[in-house]
């Protein structure tokens, strides 16, 4: 009996891991994280799918609520629980589902094959521990450097993202530095291992805009230099426009719409991603566009649905101008309208074009 | 990992349709069966205080010479004391005691603390200055040799025990509502509020006050067992309540030297009154903080 | 005072430039004192405000920009006296009130509210939103009672609430929906000038355009005059007629927005625009990243306050503080190198 049960397990993990093809890197498929609340379950993340490739940078957009930071949680496995369950689906890292890692697997790929850094550089270093010692605390933990070793390649990380006198600064606390620095060091630290995936949740939001310039550009031009994939979660369109590859958009925890970034911004396939598109006052001066500055803005009407009680067709149907009985009956197939455009909507075929204004 | 999930045992456990004010009550049970343990005890003290002429079968005054020292019986549940007067029903008159003590000192002693917290708090300057000082030096003070000297000073009665045991929570009380008070006043709505022109004295007890009282309701429940347990020890030091009324610390003093081998249910019954009220009440005040505490909310 | 035909002939959007400015400031400071140790010693200052001037006039919106810290918000809160200013002038309608006291300013805060950025924490979490709304009116005398619940439930109607929400709590509502219920309070006492402290900046990207036109319509309703202070250049640029742009306590550049977004003459006002990402992959332009942060303002750099940053800084920029000069008619620039 036991023996068999061994044999099992042995087969398992001597199983060939999934096919996937050889540009891609993180894999995430039909992923389901679901709360449990007082309210009800809420579905935070309700079968969304995606890959990213070697080296490439894919912009996750939404709103506040639509599921963009669970996701990254999710993939590290660290959403709360409870009241946070994933309930389904595979996160693959090169063909290993790290859905079925045991814990002390995940902490070996977190801060070593998968990075993150987060919006709130205040808050995601420690108060008490020089800045030198924090990143060299995953150097020492996953690549076994020792104290000096780990030390030097601080004091490297830190000319890397360019803060100025790293020799000094790694002996600094936290709080001797300013938010754009201590995002820098944030940076510093996740990419100290030489991570595969690098995700960034809104790691500009809480910066000012010539601060936000300084670290976008970091970011891609490291991302660059050292090969790594960036998963960049934000709610700013003009972020995702001047520094990602491909988007997926996400609206009420499922994903809505992924292309190509100038596809998707050219021409929309869901009403969602027309709607936030047209909402959003862009500095049309400057993009060549002044005709609606002194217009009102398009708005999109009603609110985000509570994720416990979401409709049983498209949860967007309730906003949208398109909407009929099919959008309310049933939930829209996610299909790929053209190549490498792939919407959730019945009528992605009405939507031609960017209706801007 | 992604295994058959039973969604509504997981949502049960997150009190997901909880409806209405009983539906919430339940849920708390649930959630904090210690804390309805002690908030049933609780209720109990509080209906035996109420209903204490009803419930208790003799009059907790009443001597009687022939039942003196008496073992519990049929007649007498927990016995009787050296005067003959029924245990049990002492006990039960002695939660009127114990609540009165307990109830009127946090009310005094709060009310001070609030008006004292929300006007340092609010004014600054240095009324607050002088406050600060003021209440470093009350907490200073050990709190039982406090309540001693205030009871000794002031003579043995109902009100002074109150008065008593009320001062040491003054300080306590000012001190969260005053960080309490300084945060609020530099939230948008505060400011708000005076931008529509209004005056402080409204903002103050309009905006602030109301805000405020969670941690109130938290400091105020912790402190009803501390003065429970304070007033049986002034009480069985000779400084609380004065004879004849029945308060369950003076039941313990009167007895424990002399009676305790001979007559143990003389002590054994009135501590454990004592205990199971502080436990009780300390239950409650665990729960109350748990649910009141932002954190613990989703 | 008015003339009513005009009004109506002019478009709705376009300020009346003719009028006298309904809000005034002149050489605004606000300095706050740090203090350290038990007897409260001054040891510095942090120069929030350092000398900032300008003038909103009826139906016009003025545009407040600068990155966190070159106080913006703290001009609004002096300009309300919610802050009492270190030195400077503020004048409502031509009456200075920047001396008055408590009781005196009580019926000018009738002239003047403030919308705040975050909805959450500027609304009571233990009021209901109708008595939120109608205290103001309470307060001030102006009705109480059944008219008082009618006042509140057409303002309710005006800002797309609905009559039957009077009664629901803060954290029943949705984050747009609470700045509906502060934009609710600002407008019930009928003001004329409304501060805007970056009233849409916390609110999700498809509810901003919601606050926005709503914002814009009032306007026009009610010939509200804006100060809008936002670091949000894209929405500036929307609601704004006229656009100030801070840096470390001072204006430095203060043009009609036409003029600041085609022909922005102050090199930190370059940057900023530069430094805004535009969302149309299309677009590709030459980014001129700025090197460093902002200094504290609590020790600004002598001289010009951009010159640690400023890719053009000369010798005199180190040295001599630049003065707010008029370099076209309208177009004012604080530099000395324009």
């Amino acid at each position: 009996m036991v023996d068999t049960v061994n044999e099992n397990i042995a087969s398992d993990t001597g199983a060939e891991p999934v096919a996937v093809p050889q540009d891609t890197i993180l894999e995430v498929d039909r992923l389901q994280t679901y709360f449990y609340t007082r309210g009800g379950i809420v579905k935070a993340v309700d079968d969304v799918s995606f890959q990213l490739g070697r080296g490439e940078t894919l912009g996750i957009v939404g709103e506040s609520g639509c599921g963009k930071s669970i996701t990254a949680l999710s993939i590290l496995r660290l959403v709360p629980s409870p009241p946070g369950r994933i309930i389904g689906g595979e996160v693959r890292l090169e063909g290993r589902n790290l859905l079925d890692c045991d814990e002390d697997e995940m902490r070996d790929i977190r801060g070593n094959e998968i990075s993150m850094i987060f919006q709130e550089p205040m808050t995601s270093l420690n108060p008490v521990i020089t800045i030198g010692r924090q990143i060299g605390e995953a150097l020492i933990l996953h690549q076994g450097m020792s104290q000096n070793e780990a030390m030097e390649k601080a004091i490297e990380m830190l000319a890397l993202v360019r803060i100025p006198e790293p020799q000094q600064r790694v002996k600094e606390y936290p709080h001797q530095l300013s938010g754009g620095m201590r995002q820098r060091v944030m940076i510093a630290m996740a990419l100290s291992c030489n991570p595969k995936v690098l995700i960034a949740d809104e790691p500009t939001t809480a910066l000012d805009v010539t601060i936000q310039a300084q670290i976008l550009e970091l970011i891609v031009e490291l991302k660059e230099k050292l090969g790594t994939a960036v998963i960049l979660i934000t709610h700013d369109l003009g972020v995702v426009a001047e520094t990602t590859q491909r988007v997926v958009v996400m609206y009420a925890g499922k994903k809505v719409e992924e292309a190509e970034v100038l596809d998707l911004f050219q021409n929309p396939m869901h009403p969602y991603t027309q709607g936030l598109l047209s909402s959003i006052p862009s500095l049309g001066i400057l993009s060549g566009d002044s005709s609606q500055v002194e217009e009102r803005l398009t708005e999109i009407p009603g609110m985000v649905p509570a994720l416990n009680d979401l409709p049983v067709g498209c949860a967007f149907a309730p906003r949208c101008p398109y909407a009929d009985d099919q959008c309310i009956a049933a939930y829209p197939p996610y299909e790929e309208r053209s190549s490498g455009h792939w919407a959730a909507c019945w009528h992605s075929d009405k939507l031609g074009g960017r209706t801007h204004g | 990992m992604a295994a058959t999930i039973d969604h509504d045992a997981e949502l049960a456990k997150a009190g997901a349709g909880v409806e209405g004010k009983w539906g919430a009550f339940l849920y708390f049970c649930r959630r904090y069966p210690l804390g309805a343990a002690g908030g049933v005890i609780s209720l109990l003290f509080v209906l035996a205080a109420i209903f204490a002429d009803v419930i208790a079968p003799h009059d907790p005054l009443a001597t009687n010479a022939a039942a003196s020292l008496s073992a519990p019986d049929q007649s007498f549940v927990m016995g009787a004391d050296m005067m003959g007067r029924d245990v049990y029903s002492r006990i039960i008159h002695g939660a009127r005691i114990s609540l009165a003590v307990g109830i009127g000192s946090t009310l005094l002693g709060g009310l001070l603390g609030v008006i004292i917290g929300l006007m340092s708090g609010y004014l600054l300057g240095w009324f607050d200055l002088v406050m600060q000082r003021i209440i470093d030096i009350m907490q200073a003070l050990p709190l039982l040799v406090m309540a001693l000297v205030m009871a000794a000073s002031l003579g043995p009665s109902l009100e002074n025990t109150i008065i008593a045991i009320s001062i040491p929570l003054i300080p306590q009380v000012a001190r969260v509502i005053r960080s309490n008070t300084l945060s609020l006043r530099e939230m948008p709505f505060v400011e708000a509020a005076q931008a529509l022109g209004m005056s402080e004295f409204r903002i103050a007890i309009r905006h602030i006050l109301p805000n405020t009282m969670a941690p109130f309701i938290v400091l105020a429940t912790a402190q009803l067992s501390s003065a429970i347990l304070t007033e049986a020890s002034l009480s069985f030091l000779g400084l609380g309540i004065p004879e004849p009324h029945p308060s369950w610390g003076r039941m313990l003093s009167e007895s424990a030297a002399e009676y305790v081998r001979t007559a143990p249910w003389l002590v054994i019954f009135p501590g454990i009154a004592i205990s199971l009220a502080v436990f009780g009440t300390n239950l409650l005040g665990d729960a109350i903080r748990d649910l009141l505490d932002p954190r613990q909310r989703n | 005072m008015a003339d009513v035909t005009e009004i109506q002939e002019k478009p709705k959007t376009q300020p009346r430039s003719n009028d006298a400015p309904v809000l005034e400031v002149d050489g605004l400071k606000k300095h706050f004192p740090i203090k350290k140790g038990v007897i409260s010693r001054t040891v510095g200052h942090v120069y929030a405000v350092d000398g900032v001037s300008f003038s909103i006039n009826q139906g016009e919106t003025l545009g407040l920009v600068g990155e966190s810290g070159c106080g913006k918000s703290t001009v609004g809160r002096t300009v309300l006296r919610l802050l009492e200013p270190t030195a400077g002038r503020i004048k409502l309608e031509g009456q200075d009130i920047t001396d008055l006291d408590k009781d005196k300013m009580r019926p000018i805060r009738r002239q003047m509210q403030i919308i705040f950025q975050d909805p959450y924490s500027s609304l009571n979490p233990r009021m209901p939103a109708g008595r939120i709304v109608g205290e103001a009116l309470e307060i001030h005398g102006l009705a109480t009672g059944k008219e008082k619940d009618e006042r509140v439930a057409a303002i309710f109607d005006r800002v797309g609430l609905r009559k039957s929400q009077m009664e629901s709590f803060p954290h029943e509502f949705s984050g747009g929906q609470r700045q509906r219920i502060g934009i609710a309070r600002a407008l019930a006492l009928n003001p004329k000038v409304i501060i805007g402290d970056e009233p849409v900046s916390a609110l999700d990207v498809s509810i901003q355009a919601q606050v926005i036109n709503l914002l814009m319509d009032l306007q026009d309703e009610y010939r509200l005059s804006y100060l809008f202070i936002a670091h949000d250049l894209a929405v500036v640029e929307h609601i704004s007629h006229r656009i100030a742009v801070m840096y470390l306590g001072r204006i430095v550049e203060y043009t009609d927005k036409k003029t600041l977004f085609t022909d922005p003459q102050h090199p930190y006002t370059e940057a900023l625009l530069s430094a805004v990402p535009i969302p149309n992959p299309a677009v590709r332009r030459e980014k001129r990243v700025l090197e460093g942060d902002v200094p504290s303002p609590i020790k600004p750099p002598p001289g010009c306050h951009f010159h640690t940053r400023c890719p053009y800084a000369e010798e005199r920029c180190r040295i001599e503080e630049p003065e707010l000069k008029e370099i076209r008619p309208g177009h004012l620039v604080a530099c000395h190198l324009r």
